[in-house]
């Protein structure tokens, strides 16, 4: 049921700040790399759904919602980034590592997987990044990137599939 | 479908799993929420809230489009067309638009209208567009040409209310922004423009496609990326909206004359010339501030029938200062319609901080 009145919706908001902020923050810093982007863009995402608190028609998870909205907004955030100014900064292939040292081994790692994902293309890496940045499941992974759940398997499958591909057996798995 | 039948069982899905665990420390914190909360309860029901909140709305989309050139005194003004205003969708107050035309700090209000822009973009101006082609889009072929009119804005205006809005009952502001944050502190760069709503009617929660042709306009050839941003009002007041009041600077205005000072071919130029004089304890930076002028015949000031412009204070390059209590002559020069006599018609200027149209 949707709130009435002012205090509730304003109540309702303060719930959903509380329990989903930190997935609206992380997810849209996901898209821009921008820290004090999502901070700003985060907050404008929550006002949005309070603006649209009528909206919400039980259909999915409040979070699955608030996802959404935070998605679009990042992607347009993107698209006008683009046009704006210069293309963001992407990941040079075969960017030297960190110095492979026993101490910084998984740091390295985890770098070059983050690297490895971020040089995905958009919607590949979207799907992982919903799937297991956020452990959504594949309908609620769908549901915020506004795709079909046969679309989001595809994605996933091929995301994962150009990762190894890109990877290379670079990661050194066995040092883990 | 279990998230685990989905994960594939090897060495690289393990690490993917660290990836949630990342980014712990980016978080949403109590201040942030405190900021959410503290502009939800700004906005309502002021004036510069709303139009903060159309422009957040605009950022949202981010609308950037590419237009450049460094436009000085940009001065647009809308085709004229005779009509009834349909009052059957909102209720209206004729007299809720206020202005003097007397020496004294002139202020103007106006309805904002509940409609939402989307789907903004900047197109090369084709001869579709400029015959109708597409719905909604009122006639420009009537307006004077003071330039080629190579681009023209395209937009889709949702209704956010629960009535139809009728298009002609509509008035709009264009601004073609050199800046993302609004309005340019000076006036170089950016382009203003009075626009009219779409012919048809927005249906309620619906949306009407609307373009308008810049006149005059920039070359598309010298295009800059640009940020389009619009504030829709209602023509006449409407009863529980949100308004817009315009004119808050403590400048008293009177008009001295206008003066009519040569045509060329379709168009005529005349000079409006205004004293000004700073009521105010500080002074006032001019180049900061941008000229509204409206002329008419004593109808409501967003009337169709009304001529309205936008003019900068001054072009100087140089910032130029209004002491406390120091008067001058400011002149805004015009171009207008041949054979309306602007001399003859009551004339209004309001003079407003440019940060206010642009935030």
């Amino acid at each position: 049921m949707s709130p009435q009145s002012q205090e509730e919706r304003v109540s309702l908001l303060q719930e959903l700040m509380r329990a989903f902020g930190h997935d609206v923050i992380r997810l849209i810093d996901h898209y821009l790399h921008d820290r004090h982007a999502a901070e700003d863009l985060s907050q404008d995402v929550f006002l949005k759904v309070y603006d649209h608190l009528d909206d919400f028609r039980n259909e999915s998870s409040y979070k699955t919602w608030i996802l959404a909205i935070a998605a679009n907004a990042a992607k347009d955030y993107l698209r006008a980034a683009a046009r704006r100014v210069t293309p963001m900064e992407t990941i040079p292939e075969g960017a030297p590592l960190p110095a492979v040292e026993s101490a910084v081994v998984e740091r390295a790692q985890r770098d070059q997987l983050w690297r490895a994902v971020d040089a995905l293309p958009g919607v590949y890496r979207e799907a992982i990044w919903l799937f297991y940045g956020h452990e959504l499941s594949i309908e609620e992974a769908a549901r915020v990137a506004k795709a079909s759940v046969g679309a989001m398997k595809t994605r996933l499958h091929r995301g994962r599939a150009m990762l190894r591909e890109g990877l290379g057996g670079g990661l050194d798995y066995e040092s883990r | 479908m279990n998230r685990d039948d989905f994960k594939e069982q090897d060495d690289l899905e393990a690490f993917l799993r660290t990836l949630a665990r990342e980014k712990r420390d980016l978080t949403f914190t109590d201040e942030m929420q405190a900021r959410v909360l503290k502009r939800i309860e700004e906005r309502t029901p002021p004036v510069t809230a709303r139009i903060a909140s159309q422009k957040r709305k605009l950022f949202g989309r981010r609308a950037w489009v590419g237009i450049g050139a460094a436009a000085v005194a940009c001065v647009a003004w809308v085709l004229i067309a005779t009509g009834l205003i349909n009052n059957r969708i909102f209720t209206i107050n004729s007299s809720f638009h206020t202005a003097s035309t007397g020496a004294g700090i002139p202020s103007f209000s106006a309805s904002l209208a509940p409609v939402d822009v989307a789907q903004v973009s900047v197109l090369p101006t084709t001869a579709q567009t400029t015959n109708h082609g597409v719905p909604g889009v009122p006639r420009t072929n009537g307006i004077m040409s003071l330039a080629p009119q190579s681009v023209t804005v395209h937009a889709t205006l949702v209704n956010q209310s629960d009535r139809p809005i009728a298009g002609k009952d509509l008035q709009g502001m264009l601004f073609i922004l050199k800046n993302s944050s609004g309005l340019s502190p000076l006036q170089w760069g950016d382009w203003e423009y009075f626009v009219n709503g779409p012919s048809g009617v927005i249906p309620a929660h619906g949306s009407l496609p609307w373009s308008f042709t810049p006149n005059p306009t920039p070359p598309f050839t010298s295009l800059a990326s640009r940020q389009v941003h619009m504030i829709w009002m209602f023509r006449k007041g409407v009863q529980n909206a949100p308004t817009l009041t315009i004119g808050t600077l403590p400048i008293a205005t009177q008009v001295q004359s206008v003066v009519v000072t040569g045509r060329v071919q379709s168009v005529q130029f005349f000079t409006v010339n205004v004293t000004a004089r700073n009521e105010s304890q500080r002074a006032i930076a001019l180049n900061h501030v941008m000229g509204i002028l409206i002329f008419g015949k004593g109808e409501p000031l967003l009337s169709r029938s009304t001529y309205k412009y936008f003019d900068d204070v001054t072009h100087s390059a140089k910032m130029e200062w209004l002491k406390p209590g120091q008067s001058r002559i400011l002149s805004f020069t015009l171009t207008g319609v041949p054979g309306v006599e602007m001399q003859k018609l009551s004339s209004h200027v309001f003079l407003v901080a440019r940060s206010q149209l642009g935030v």
